[in-house]
């Protein structure tokens, strides 16, 4: 069986992080941070993710920022946004400069999100 | 004063009662002294031409005989030559067996100056009171202009109030619903956080428990999931809705094909058209560019074909026909159904947020009030025809560059 790829899930609400972790654990290997400072420590630790999933609303950084600080260093990464929000200027402007591949509107249906990046990483476009 | 019946020439006798002082003032009118008044005639005493005067007199004479009396003016002459006015009262008088003719003489030079005087005054004023008259009459024409553009005015200004009213309470609307709009947008993401704790468990659960429990077991269970999804589902959808409210900037709007949109929302609604609707589409050939926000359009047509397809109960008709309107530059999208119609109550009530005749979760009564918001991010308009148990049609225009 292939391995299971490494994903990075960052968002400030402790449930979302824990549901996240049980509705994606047996696909893919998940790990999780609370803040986008938190999520850069853990990419610098770690340095074999293949997906980056982000809220968007956070405190310090919101979501674009952090991945903008992210993709700096670990350009082969994918990187999502996952948000409360309709989309805005800020998330359609990343979409058209490729920083982040799609983005997901809570509440999710996991099967889209799964099958998103399978997509990705599998039919690169 | 008399003066006696003569052939030539004036005889002067005192006057009965008022002796001297009658003839001095006499003599003091024509400035002759008593004795040279005595060789004079009446012509003499007259002013102008004397033969004229001589012919004059002696009709007068014929009068009196024949009427006994006259009284008459007449231009006497002062000694040094200037004329003054006098009034004379002549009577026939028999005094003994003489005939004679009595005349009162009175100097009306004052009065005949006074009456010219007078007329001119007269006739000043007659000029002043007809200057004046044409004054007014002016002034009143001028009035009765102005008093005319006033009234035009205040047409104008009525009609003008009466469309900033219109306008006002479109702009109130409008307005109300961006505020709407805005307000979804920030409690959005509040609401949509825990709306996803509570899908992002039931799919954990569920998967928890397709895995660990009996199938049957799970099988019980499983109506209690969907009813929670179902719930998600739709609060998901009315924070949705209330977003689609915030403002379409212009920077947001392209090219966008009308036919392509139309038919994206007709395979969206094919599942629910097929069976029981036959659908109609005359397009348009004629080129046009239309620039909006694709998406946002699509939403407004997604509405108004729901409804369409909700509003036929059984069986029915649902056409969509395209047209350019080339010299006011805008395309119309009319899209019309054989269905059950609106009333007119309710049609004044179809743009209010929240309003809906449908079953409860089944629409959220936004579509129209959002898309009436749409409509006017584009400057376009929205109108709605309903006639009930024959049908409604809605007639959708939108600017376009030829």
């Amino acid at each position: 069986m292939e391995k299971k790829i490494n994903i990075l899930y960052v968002d400030d609400e402790q449930i979302n992080l824990q549901l996240f972790s049980m509705l994606f654990e047996k696909k893919f290997n998940i790990l999780t941070a609370l803040s986008g400072n938190e999520g850069l420590n853990i990419l610098e630790s770690k340095n074999d993710f293949s997906i980056v999933i982000s809220d968007m609303k956070m405190p310090e950084m919101n979501g674009i920022e952090f991945i903008k600080k992210a993709r700096e260093k670990y350009k082969n990464i994918r990187y999502f946004i996952l948000t409360g929000f309709e989309i805005t200027k800020e998330i359609s402007e990343a979409l058209k400069q490729k920083i982040i591949c799609s983005y997901f509107k809570k509440p999710f249906i996991p099967i889209d999100i799964e099958k998103k990046i399978e997509e990705v990483l599998y039919n690169k476009p | 004063m008399k003066s006696k019946k003569f052939k030539n020439g004036i005889v002067l006798t005192g006057g009965i009662g008022t002796g001297k002082s009658t003839v001095a003032l006499f003599l003091k009118m024509y400035g002759y002294t008593r004795d040279e008044i005595s060789n004079l005639n009446p012509e003499q005493l007259s002013y102008g031409n004397k033969k004229i005067i001589k012919e004059k007199r002696k009709k007068i004479v014929k009068e009196i005989i024949n009427k006994g009396k006259l009284s008459l003016e007449w231009r006497a002459q002062k000694k040094d030559g200037t004329p003054f006015w006098i009034n004379v009262d002549l009577k026939k008088i028999k005094i003994g067996n003489n005939n004679l003719i009595l005349s009162i003489i009175k100097d009306i030079t004052q009065q005949k100056e006074d009456a010219i005087q007078l007329k001119l005054y007269r006739n000043h004023l007659k000029e002043l009171v007809a200057e004046k008259t044409k004054q007014l009459e002016q002034a009143n024409e001028t009035l009765k202009i102005t008093n005319d553009n006033l009234q035009l005015q205040k047409e104008e200004v009525l009609a003008a109030l009466e469309e900033l009213q219109n306008m006002q309470q479109q702009l109130i609307q409008t307005e109300k619903l961006a505020s709407l709009g805005l307000l979804a947008a920030g409690v959005a993401h509040e609401i949509n956080n825990p709306l996803n704790f509570i899908q992002g468990g039931v799919y954990a659960a569920e998967n928890y428990l397709q895995q660990n429990i009996e199938t049957k077991h799970y099988e019980e269970v499983k109506p209690l999931f969907e009813g929670i999804k179902e719930g998600v589902r739709r609060a998901t959808d009315i924070v949705t809705s209330l977003n689609q409210y915030s403002r379409t900037d212009d920077h947001d709007k392209e090219k966008c094909d009308i036919h392509q949109i139309l038919d994206n929302c007709v395979v969206m609604l094919n599942h629910q058209i097929k069976r029981k609707i036959i659908l109609k589409k005359e397009y348009t050939d004629e080129k046009h560019e239309l620039r909006a926000n694709e998406g946002k359009l699509h939403q407004v047509f997604i509405n108004i074909l729901q409804n369409a397809i909700h509003a036929i109960e059984s069986e029915g008709e649902i056409n969509i026909k395209t047209k350019v309107i080339k010299d006011e530059k805008k395309l119309i999208v009319k899209i019309s159904d054989t269905g059950k119609g609106i009333s007119q109550q309710n049609l004044e009530k179809i743009f209010d947020p929240f309003f809906t005749t449908k079953d409860v979760g089944k629409g959220t009564g936004l579509g129209m009030s959002i898309s009436l918001q749409i409509i006017n991010d584009h400057n376009g308009e929205i109108k709605y025809n309903s006639v009930e148990n024959k049908g409604t049609e809605v007639i959708i225009s939108l600017p376009i560059k030829n």
